[in-house]
């Protein structure tokens, strides 16, 4: 069975482009587009690797992993934050928060799919 | 001869009536047209998504799409989706899915858009051409630099660094002392964006001379992005330039950078003669938080300027190993005592 990623992304281009890069490189893909849903996400079942924007509507990408992070089941699930924000503070703070790794778009899909592979090695 | 007058009155009533009916008719009418135009440019914008996000997408992978043809409605909408595209990638990707830009007419779909007469074809020819560093297009690009419409202008500084960063960064530096709609938060993509051993090389040579709202302008952006060409070039700033608005982004600046390099002129702005620059000057020693910095900051505490004494106590709060503020109160004036009382009591 092939491996789900969850994508927290409201931007549709954006998700268009990893949905298609996931997809191709034989991940399952599901979508949640606002903070407030990921949120509740944390009463279910975790995928294998979460990939989650910064700026969301109605929670950001820290409030997100944070919540997720509080719950057991999600403790060890890889999660890669991939946002244009790039300052220093704003890496710190995900990784505070509980991301295990950080993406500054505009992205390679190469380098994306090879940190996908690292937290998430078969 | 009464019945005559009210006949004409009635004519007039008639005729006002008759012009109100066909005045409403027309504004609906009008309304109608709109909704509907809006309508059929929803449906060709999300049928060109469907048809065409897929087509770049398999093109930024390396395949070959073919058979794929551009028909004139569908212009503004295929060049907005390989930009939207465009902007999300780097690498291999974004290479291949310039290449496949001019394979499959999207590079000439830009250019005919950027020299149409509407502002939104505009708009996205000339980010799409940005996009794509298409230097064959400078010209027809650099004209809209000065144009009197903000997003315009801005799209074409932003495209003219991309495609030429020493050439466009000396563009869009020169404008900024007249363009006082260019807002550093829509200048600052095209800021950030430049290589950093171009930027570092160029623009101290840039900033010469400048007025103080494009010194302001720089800042701004250079304090949201803390990029190191950036700071680079605010080094060179304070010895031109002795304005406390300058100063006080200055100080801003060179606290979000935490270099001790920039510590002695930090410290030297603590006893400036502007109080809102001593209180910068003193909160920026807090952000830096060197134990070798206490003196500065209880001298702050005894400033004569209130926000002095408050940015003082933030700073002393902030600073790790710096006296325990509670022993300090005895010391202290009574206003200044207050302060940090005050400070002390928000922090908890």
């Amino acid at each position: 069975m092939s491996k789900q990623v969850l994508v927290i992304e409201d931007d549709d281009t954006t998700f268009a482009l990893l949905d298609y890069m996931l997809q191709r490189s034989g991940y399952g893909v599901s979508r949640v587009a606002d903070g407030r849903e990921a949120i509740s996400l944390a009463d279910g079942d975790p995928p294998d690797v979460v990939l989650c924007d910064v700026l969301l509507p109605h929670s950001n990408g820290f409030e997100i992993v944070a919540a997720l992070r509080e719950r057991e089941a999600w403790k060890s699930v890889p999660i890669i934050m991939l946002t244009a924000l790039s300052k220093e503070a704003d890496i710190v703070r995900a990784l505070d928060a509980g991301a295990t790794d950080f993406v500054v778009k505009p992205f390679s899909m190469e380098e994306l799919a090879a940190r996908i592979r690292r937290v998430s090695p078969d | 001869m009464n019945l005559t007058v009210l006949d004409e009155r009635l004519a007039a009533v008639a005729f006002v009536a008759a012009a109100l009916f066909a005045g409403s008719g027309l504004v609906v009418g009008a309304a109608l047209v709109r909704r509907f135009l809006n309508f059929r440019s929803d449906r060709l914008r999300v049928a060109v998504q469907t048809t065409w996000t897929p087509l770049l997408l398999a093109c930024a992978s390396g395949e070959t799409p073919s058979g794929a043809r551009i028909r004139r409605r569908e212009r503004e909408f295929v060049v907005l989706v390989w930009t939207e595209l465009r902007r999300n990638l780097r690498g291999s990707a974004a290479g291949l899915l310039d290449r496949c830009a001019y394979d499959l007419g999207i590079r000439a779909a830009s250019v005919k858009l950027a020299r149409s007469r509407s502002i939104s074809g505009r708009l996205v020819g000339v980010s799409a051409l940005g996009e794509m560093r298409d230097r064959f297009s400078w010209s027809t690009i650099e004209n809209y630099v000065d144009s009197r419409d903000t997003r315009l202008s801005v799209a074409a500084a932003t495209a003219l660094v991309q495609i030429r960063e020493d050439r466009g960064l000396a563009i869009l530096v020169s404008r900024l002392d007249s363009r006082a709609d260019w807002h550093p938060t829509a200048v600052g993509p095209a800021l950030k964006g430049v290589n950093p051993d171009v930027g570092s090389k160029v623009m101290p040579g840039l900033v010469e001379g400048l007025s103080e709202r494009a010194i302001l302008t720089i800042l701004k952006v250079a304090t949201s992005a803390t990029s190191r060409w950036l700071l680079g070039s605010a080094r060179t700033i304070p010895s031109r330039h002795t304005d406390p608005a300058v100063l006080v982004w200055l100080l801003k600046f060179f606290a979000a950078c935490r270099d001790p390099v920039d510590l002695p002129f930090v410290r030297r702005l603590a006893s400036h003669s502007d109080p809102l620059v001593r209180a910068e000057a003193l909160r920026s020693l807090g952000l830096m938080g060197l134990i070798s910095d206490v003196p500065v900051v209880l001298a702050g505490l005894l400033d004569h300027h209130r926000q002095a004494q408050f940015a003082a106590a933030d700073a002393l709060l902030r600073i790790p190993g710096a006296p325990d503020p509670g022993p300090l109160m005895g010391t202290l004036p009574e206003r200044s005592a207050a302060v940090l009382t005050h400070v002390v009591a928000l922090k908890s």
